[in-house]
């Protein structure tokens, strides 16, 4: 991800969980799984 | 620590006990059976730099679980009802506590005219009212230029009724499909926002407000495609107390805060053909927000797109991708405007973020999937 959006707006960077501030880019691996029925 | 311990058990009995509790999908009651569905998923994410969606993803988190229980009973030929329950844990979102998703009676009169009422899903772009039923798509995240995690249960559903229809229209056009709502909202104090402000010192006892809107979308004479828009108009108001920012030591002072305009337009196109799914959207939200407390105006200007496709290569797997942008100015006003600097230039990574994502779906059983995700 380049960038890292707005510390007023909840769009995924969240400052409290990055005190000592933001790099620019932003690389994530998800892996989900899920069961429905 | 009860509901983690519940929420555990109830996530363990899922995976481990699937097989017996698929099975049961539906019962008898005044004779007319009840549909039982739901869902639960466990994520794992890890970030290279900067941790993600609250949780500590830079050191890998599992902090990524939710589920859901619905029921719904099609009591006669036009009456239909259901609810469903919802809870997750998303870092400190959730925390477990568990909401009523959505609660609603629905009646068909014809079928270009319907109503709704209870706590119904808003209808909001292609996703929004299917944020939960991640086996509807390829990717194990909505594009959070448009669908933000930490937002689901402040969005997902407002309490007040619907009517909505659908007109087929003469010569082959298409059928046009609208919904107009209003009602109240009430967001979770788990939910991002919340937990965003309290960075401020700024903790809500309250966040709520009317919210009226509509759906409009034409699926389209040409098969597999359809196109639509939304808006959505919000009066949404906080409460709460905030942090003596001159002296802490001597206690909170009242919060409040609302908005002098608060709207979204969001427009899509989806087009399926066979295998392969293409979609887009683009949604802007508008807030102009007046914080009384500080004297402080805020007009925030969020802008979303994203282009995704997906196929299906095997029976048991589809590949997608999408590149999504995303950008947000802030302009400040009031009294304290000096101490808040406007942000409006996009290009810089404070004030937007751009991704790319490239995601294999995989169908273990008709029950379990696993998806992995990578987003640049």
């Amino acid at each position: 991800m380049n960038g890292y959006g707005s510390s007023t707006y909840p769009d995924g960077f969240y400052p409290q969980v990055n005190p000592q501030g933001f790099k620019p880019n932003t690389n994530a691996l998800v892996l989900k799984t899920s069961l429905n029925f | 620590m009860h509901k983690r311990i519940f929420s555990s058990v109830f996530v363990y009995l899922c995976f481990h006990a699937g097989q017996i509790t698929l099975q049961a999908q539906e019962f008898k009651l005044l004779h007319r059976t009840v549909q039982v569905h739901g869902f639960v998923s466990q994520g794992f994410i890890y970030t290279s730099d900067n941790k993600w969606l609250t949780m500590n993803t830079s050191q890998g988190s599992a902090a990524f679980t939710d589920f859901g229980l619905n029921m719904s009973s099609q009591v006669t030929d036009k009456l239909r009802i259901g609810a469903q329950g919802y809870d997750r844990n998303l870092g400190p979102l959730g925390q477990y506590h568990p909401s009523l998703d959505w609660a609603v009676a629905e009646y068909r009169f014809k079928s270009w005219l319907g109503v709704r009422g209870g706590k119904v899903k808003t209808i909001l772009g292609l996703y929004n009212d299917t944020q939960g039923e991640d086996f509807l798509r390829t990717f194990a995240l909505l594009p959070q230029s448009l669908y933000p995690t930490g937002l689901r249960d402040a969005a997902i559903a407002h309490l007040g009724g619907d009517i909505y229809g659908d007109i087929s229209r003469r010569h082959r056009l298409g059928v046009l499909s609208y919904t107009a709502y209003a009602g109240h909202r009430r967001d979770s104090l788990y939910s991002g926002y919340p937990y965003l402000a309290s960075q401020f010192g700024i903790y809500y006892s309250r966040i709520d407000g009317l919210q009226y809107g509509c759906d409009l979308r034409w699926d389209t004479p040409l098969n597999g495609l359809l196109i639509g828009g939304s808006r959505m108009n919000e009066d949404v108001t906080g409460h709460g107390t905030l942090g003596n920012p001159i002296n802490p030591g001597a206690g909170s002072l009242p919060y409040s805060e609302g908005a002098k305009a608060d709207w979204t337009n969001q427009f899509y196109g989806e087009y399926v053909l066979g295998k392969l799914r293409i979609d887009s959207e683009y949604r802007r939200y508008l807030s102009d927000q007046i914080i009384s407390t500080l004297a402080l105006e805020n007009i925030t200007d969020v802008r979303g797109w994203y282009v995704s496709g997906a196929y299906r290569v095997r029976k048991r797997l589809a590949l997608g991708s999408y590149y999504s942008r995303y950008t947000i100015t802030s302009v400040f006003g009031g009294a304290l405007a000096a101490v808040s600097p406007n942000k409006t230039d996009t290009g810089l990574p404070a004030n937007h973020i751009y991704d790319k994502v490239i995601t294999a779906w995989v169908d273990l059983d008709k029950f379990w999937d696993v998806k992995l995700e990578g987003t640049l």
